[in-house]
């Protein structure tokens, strides 16, 4: 009877051991993955809130602002979550995706990501003069992304090329300039 | 932090009264737990750029990718670790070798040879700071302002390919931040028992529209170490040092960082307890780099460094060195396909050593060392998830002629969370003075007793002597599963030959030679945890196991022992990282080294060598009121009142466990 009680505690133990494995392992990402996405999407938010497009971008005062992800991203949800049900000036916000960056030159804002400035740029090349906010999160300024994120103390910030968004006649609000570092290339 | 809006009031917390800030901590402390719940597009953009979002240990992505054994302490873990010097901070390594001779002096390596120290590449901003001389690093005076280091990068291993000669167990690089990264100032001061006094000041500002600049200014006071039986050992240090960086838009494709460091100390050898016999060591280096976005696939880019530095160690040897160094280096995407890299170098290194009736000479006194070199890399992508890499270096130097490194490697995402990677490598290192010209005068009235007479100099050093020559065979894996775990696995084996041997020459003199050779295996493994936010673990082991053995025609019969001996079978360290909350961050690191057998030759004494098995513990707690202030404790090795981690027992100084406290103040 005693070594079935404990063939049968230690049964129990390797299952509790099994189950805090898996949910070691199998166990969703941490919120803070999450986060830096969450924060990426309220930065991308403020951008939108923030910049002013030529007129011509638009198709009438209640045409959606359309923010766009250049494919594969991480975003999954986030975009579409912090965007449900929001406005600005009356314009409601769009997600669009797309694995080519020329299907989104209609696109107000353009998110990519990549490790390879070549992608990234020759992505750029495909958006010049549709006046779009480009956004990337390379390890360097890019000569054609407008708006770069990068990771400073643990923070996202964020840095402005103001020459592509002179180039892209996007107009930024000085709130946006002050609080990001401005460079021209 | 430069960025950082305006302390927010609009936040605050009801009933807190009118301490603005201090509501605003709280608020900020609050937001960013409840950020991840709550809808970030009602926070002030200010607010958004003040949650923290990424974890300590959290790598960059291409590192996950990198076909070596690479492993970057972070600034943020520099911070945290609260290491006092590059060389502690090594220690945060997996698998480095780090032991402490005495309160100054360092004995640095991975993958073994750690008595030589011979065998790394050490760089800072790209400048190598590794000497001519001995092929060593004078670790005691490496140093820099270490708030302002953006990470250290180390490869274990041969990056000879890329980084030449020397670069044969291991590549150090340590890159410091832009100074546009952080407009502002802050100063840190800190007491205590062992590192007994420090202090530290940084400020950086904008010039005009043209760029950045940042100075630096440091001093502190180390605590001598204790010998054996507790009594002091004299071998305390001071030293100041101050530096600037600065970066420079000169178009808006083109960038420039001129950088420089000077810096001053005075220490002393354990056991000497004469201020006669202080150690001077005194430098200044100068560093610019320019770099030229000529297309989105071609960068150029050109370094020039000066640097001189004076080391004088009263009786016993002087040296004075000025070495310059130019590079250029071209980085091309040729299509898809290829990433070419190529560059070429030159060195020129100049010293003037002293001679008699100092007793380490060098013979001739002043020598002037040149190398020229040549490298090229393609990284080709031969699918999205196999990228193969070779290349080649190719030295000319005036000690030992032609040297060919070449490498090749090859890396391959099995799964976006799998990572494997093999490489094949040919490394070298070249002699040095100590290798060719050095030479031991034997000072009257005595000389030294049995060994020579007095007024005599016995020549050690072989005109004759080569390189000492690896070659590298190393497999590595990875694995991430999420943000939560990572492993990170590496295992190599190394084949060495004519390795330096120290083979009498029957008439009571000694000479320089090529005739060891051996292998050395093993591995390293660590592990990432981040269970929860705010929490994270890195946990590593590492195994070494060197053969060394003699040629048959050799009469060496220590040295073989020593490098065997000289460097840890086992070593395991654990890192945790835990920030409850924004105000407050605990840190601790338990390592392990097991017992070194050997670490210099007995001699006819028979003196004991070995150092045993150590286990020693640092900790770091740090409270910060508001953002502009922190308050910090720290204990170090404070397992043991006092632990011996390199050489003879009755010469080398024990560590002894210390306590410090400071403050660091932040204007931004």
């Amino acid at each position: 009877v005693a070594v079935k009680a404990r063939h049968r505690r230690l049964a129990t133990g390797a299952r509790l051991l099994a189950g805090l494995l898996l949910w070691l392992l199998a166990g969703p990402a941490p919120a803070e993955s999450a986060l830096e996405l969450k924060v990426k999407a309220a930065f991308l938010f403020n951008f939108a809130r923030y910049t002013t497009w030529p007129a011509e971008k638009f198709n009438g005062p209640a045409d959606p602002i359309r923010i766009c992800v250049l494919e594969p991203d991480a975003f999954g949800e986030v975009l579409e979550a912090t965007f449900k049900g929001k406005t600005i000036e009356s314009r409601p916000l769009l997600v669009f995706r797309a694995t080519s960056a020329t299907a989104l030159r209609g696109c107000h804002i353009v998110y990519a990501t990549s490790s390879r400035a070549a992608q990234l740029e020759s992505a750029f090349v495909e958006l010049a003069g549709a006046s779009t906010l480009t956004v990337h999160d390379f390890e360097r300024t890019l000569s054609g992304g407008v708006v770069r994120f990068f990771i400073e103390n643990s923070k996202v910030r964020f840095e402005i090329n103001a020459l592509a968004a002179e180039r892209e006649k996007l107009v930024l609000n000085p709130k946006l300039l002050g609080l990001a570092i401005t460079v021209r290339k | 932090m430069n960025k950082s809006g305006p302390l927010n009031c609009r936040l605050g917390i009801p009933g807190l009264g009118t301490s603005c800030a201090l509501a605003a901590v709280l608020a900020f402390a609050a937001s960013a737990v409840m950020a991840a719940e709550s809808d970030l597009t009602e926070l002030s953009l200010s607010d958004l750029l003040e949650i923290k979002v990424v974890s300590v240990s959290k790598r960059a992505e291409p590192l996950a990718r990198a076909a070596a054994a690479i492993h970057v302490i972070t600034g943020e873990e520099l911070r945290r670790s609260g290491s006092r010097s590059i060389a502690e901070a090594l220690r945060l390594v997996p698998g480095m070798n780090v032991a402490r001779r005495n309160s100054n002096e360092y004995a640095i390596s991975a993958r073994g040879f750690q008595n030589t120290g011979d065998k790394l590449q050490v760089l800072i901003d790209g400048r190598s700071v590794y000497t001519p001389l001995t092929s060593t690093v004078f670790w005691d005076v490496l140093d820099t302002d270490l708030d302002s280091i953006d990470r250290i990068e180390v490869i274990r291993g041969p990056g000879a390919t890329v980084w030449g000669a020397n670069a044969v167990n291991g590549v150090i690089n340590v890159i410091t931040r832009s100074s546009a990264d952080a407009v502002g100032a802050s100063w840190e001061s800190a007491v205590g028992s062992e590192e007994r006094a420090a202090g530290s000041l940084r400020a950086s500002s904008t010039v005009r529209d043209l760029g950045h600049v940042r100075f630096y200014a440091k001093a502190r006071e180390r605590d001598p170490s204790a010998m054996a039986d507790g009594s002091e050992s004299f071998d305390g240090q001071r030293m100041v040092q101050g530096g600037l960086r600065s970066d420079w838009d000169l178009a808006p494709d083109q960038a420039l960082t001129v950088s420089g460091d000077l810096y001053s100390a005075r220490s002393r050898s354990a056991g000497q307890q004469s201020a006669q016999v202080d150690t001077a060591a005194s430098g200044a280096n100068l560093n610019s780099r320019w770099a030229w976005d000529l297309s989105a696939s071609s960068r150029l880019s050109a370094t020039l460094s000066f640097d001189h530095y004076r080391r004088d160690i009263p009786e016993l040897f002087r040296e004075e060195r000025d070495t310059y160094d130019l590079g250029i280096q071209h980085e091309l995407g040729l299509g898809e396909l290829h990433e070419l890299t190529y560059g070429i170098g030159y060195r020129y290194s100049h010293d003037t050593t002293g001679g008699p009736p100092l007793a380490v000479i060098f013979s001739p006194p002043s020598r002037s060392l040149k190398t020229l070199s040549v490298f090229v890399q393609d990284q080709i992508r031969l699918s999205d998830n196999l990228i193969w890499t070779l290349g080649s270096k190719f030295e000319h130097n005036d000690v030992s002629g032609e040297e060919l490194q070449p490498g090749t490697r090859i890396g391959w995402a099995l799964a976006p969370d799998w990572f494997t990677w093999a490489a094949v490598s040919r490394a070298v290192r070249t002699p040095n003075r100590l290798d060719h010209d050095f030479a031991i005068y034997c000072p009257p009235p005595d000389g030294f007793p049995g060994f020579c007479e007095p007024d005599t100099t016995l020549a050690v050093g072989n005109r004759g002597f080569d390189s000492e020559k690896l070659t590298a065979y190393e497999w590595g894996l990875r694995h991430t599963q999420g943000l939560r775990w990572s492993a990170d696995l590496a295992l190599f084996y190394n084949d060495y030959r004519d390795l330096r041997s120290v083979e009498s020459n029957g008439s009571g003199g000694f000479s320089l030679e090529n005739q060891l050779k051996g292998r050395g295996r093993g591995g390293e493994i660590t592990l990432a945890w981040h269970p929860l936010e705010g929490l994270d673990a890195l946990l590593s082991y590492s195994f070494l196991d060197l053969d060394i053995r003699r040629q048959s025609t050799s009469t060496d019969r220590q040295s073989a022992a020593t490098l065997e001996g000289g460097s840890p079978r086992h070593q395991a360290g654990l890192r945790l990282y835990y920030q409850p909350r924004e105000q407050w961050s605990a840190d601790a690191f338990l390592r392990y080294v097991s017992r070194l057998r050997q670490t210099a030759d007995p001699g006819a004494n028979n003196v004991d060598t070995s150092v045993p098995a150590y286990a020693e513990l640092n900790l770091r707690l740090a409270w910060r009121p508001n953002i502009q202030l922190e308050w910090f404790l720290r204990g170090e090795n404070l397992l043991d009142d006092q632990h011996p981690e390199y050489g003879p027992a009755d010469t080398r100084g024990e560590l002894e466990r210390g306590v410090q406290v400071g403050v660091i103040w932040t204007w931004l």
